[in-house]
């Protein structure tokens, strides 16, 4: 461990001090920011002060007996209603992957070559870039029917037997996302 | 190590095979001849891929009455207690922006004493326009600023009620069906055979791409079989192919960014792009109830 204040420098602190507040070149008072005799007509510190320092806190709102029934009772119709909204969905849920389970099992039956090649997944999942979510209004052009796929040459044989369509479908034409890209080189290593 | 073995095993069974690379007309006489053999059998069942090619919804759902109403009463809350909006922080002194701002508040404060004087005005106030369709307001774009265009939430395909189109019920998840050329069960999910040399999702691929045309961008979800349905060939199809006495249908997941379904007029003559509920009316209520658990409702 190097002791950082063993060195000695050709020059004294006390003339190194000296010489430093020669050389700094102070701000005139008004420019600093925030101090009390900053620029008059600069408001804006003033400003952000007033709202952070000076606006009134929010109270709880004041109500009457009757307001607090109406609104305890519009509280608890609204928790009930996200209630039954989250049930609908978990029994969808539930419902699809008691159908998956059944066609998984079922497929076991079968033997082996369908259901290990079913069972496999990709190292790093990966999703298209075209399964956007939904938003409030739909594309100006609508639907694209005008899809061609890439290779809608039918004489070029060179594509062996349809293989696995996952593996294969990259998420767009232009940028094809490499996962074999070489990690970053580990920091710790000595660079050659 | 376990996995190891198994990727090198499904690796190979993926090798390009000497078979594909014969000419693709010799490549079919041979198939036409190998017909009883290249198909995947089980106990005298045919093991079929079938495909549940949905197009998810496009637009957020359009809110319950309940959920609007609830929206309204606690923004109403918010308005009245919050504290007072720092102009002055926003807006410089004097500028153009500054200006806008206060007429725009000038014209809500009359708009909100007319809200409260009589329900039935045409013109609704800004409390009232969070969830509605947005049509920009003509004195709000300035002639510099450009007008932004919005499309309609409810689309001309809705309105013929285009059973085809992939821009009708842009809230609900659309699922494809087609039409075979039989009387009865004619509509169902595509389906087809699925090979001794391929796994499920290559035979779903493979089948979509004959039945449906391959003028579709699709992506299927995975490996495994979301579904599962057996069912027995009428006896009339039995006496013809002894080998087969029905079928077993794994379907596969997948989804539509684009294009259409082009018919090939062989095995499918007609399609449809339905909702769940929709369903109902064009396939048969044997095959709907052994399937409406797989798909979604919204």
């Amino acid at each position: 461990m190097s002791n950082h204040f063993s060195y000695r420098s050709a020059l004294s602190t006390s003339i190194r001090g000296i010489l430093a507040r020669t050389v700094k070149k102070s701000k005139p008072k008004s420019e600093i920011p925030g101090s009390q005799n900053a620029n008059i007509t600069d408001t804006r510190y003033q400003i952000i002060k007033r709202i952070l320092y000076e606006t009134p806190k929010t109270e709880l709102p004041k109500m009457t007996e009757q307001d607090l029934e109406r609104h305890e009772t519009i509280d608890r119709a609204w928790k009930l209603f996200l209630r039954n909204q989250q049930e609908e969905r978990e029994n969808e849920l539930a419902a699809k992957y008691r159908k998956l389970n059944e066609a998984n099992l079922e497929l076991e039956k079968l033997g082996p070559r369908l259901f290990n090649s079913a069972q496999i997944g990709n190292k790093i999942m990966m999703f298209p870039r075209q399964m956007k979510i939904p938003t409030e209004t739909p594309p100006l052009n609508g639907w694209n029917y005008d899809y061609k796929p890439l290779s809608s040459d039918p004489t070029k044989n060179s594509k062996p037997l349809p293989s696995d369509p996952i593996k294969d479908s990259e998420p767009l034409p232009s940028n094809p996302i490499k996962d074999s890209e070489p990690l970053p080189s580990d920091p710790n290593k000595v660079s050659s | 190590m376990f996995l190891q073995k198994l990727r090198y095993r499904i690796f190979k069974q993926n090798k390009i095979s000497f078979f594909s690379s014969i000419s693709q007309k010799s490549q079919s006489d041979i198939l036409n001849l190998l017909k009883s053999d290249k198909n995947e059998v089980h106990e005298g069942y045919r093991i079929v891929a079938g495909i549940v090619l949905s197009r998810t919804p496009i637009i957020l759902r359009d809110p319950h009455p309940f959920e609007r109403e609830y929206y309204l009463y606690q923004q109403r809350l918010e308005h009245i207690h919050a504290p007072p909006f720092p102009v002055d922080f926003y807006f410089k002194k004097g500028s153009v922006a500054e200006k806008k701002w206060r007429e725009k508040k000038e014209r809500e404060k009359a708009e909100a004493l007319l809200a409260f004087g009589s329900r039935k005005t045409k013109n609704k106030t800004s409390f009232e326009k969070i969830d509605e369709e947005e049509t920009i307001d003509s004195s709000d774009v300035s002639s510099d600023e450009e007008e932004i265009k919005i499309a309609n939430r409810i689309t001309s395909a809705d309105l013929i009620n285009d059973v085809k189109s992939l821009d009708r019920a842009l809230q609900r998840t659309l699922y494809l069906i087609v039409k075979k050329p039989r009387e009865t069960h004619s509509w169902q999910f595509p389906q087809g055979g699925v090979e001794k040399t391929e796994t499920l999702v290559q035979a779903a691929n493979r089948e979509l791409e004959e039945e449906c045309g391959n003028c579709m961008d699709v992506w299927f979800v995975g490996r495994r079989p979301i579904g599962y349905y057996k069912y027995d060939y009428p006896k009339c199809f039995v006496k013809e192919n002894i080998e087969y006495k029905g079928a077993k249908v794994f379907f596969m997941a997948a989804h539509i960014f684009a294009g259409q379904v082009k018919v090939d007029n062989k095995e499918i003559i007609d399609f449809a792009w339905v909702t769940k509920q929709e369903m109902k009316n064009y396939v048969h209520t044997e095959y709907y109830e052994a399937v409406k658990d797989m798909l979604s409702e919204h």
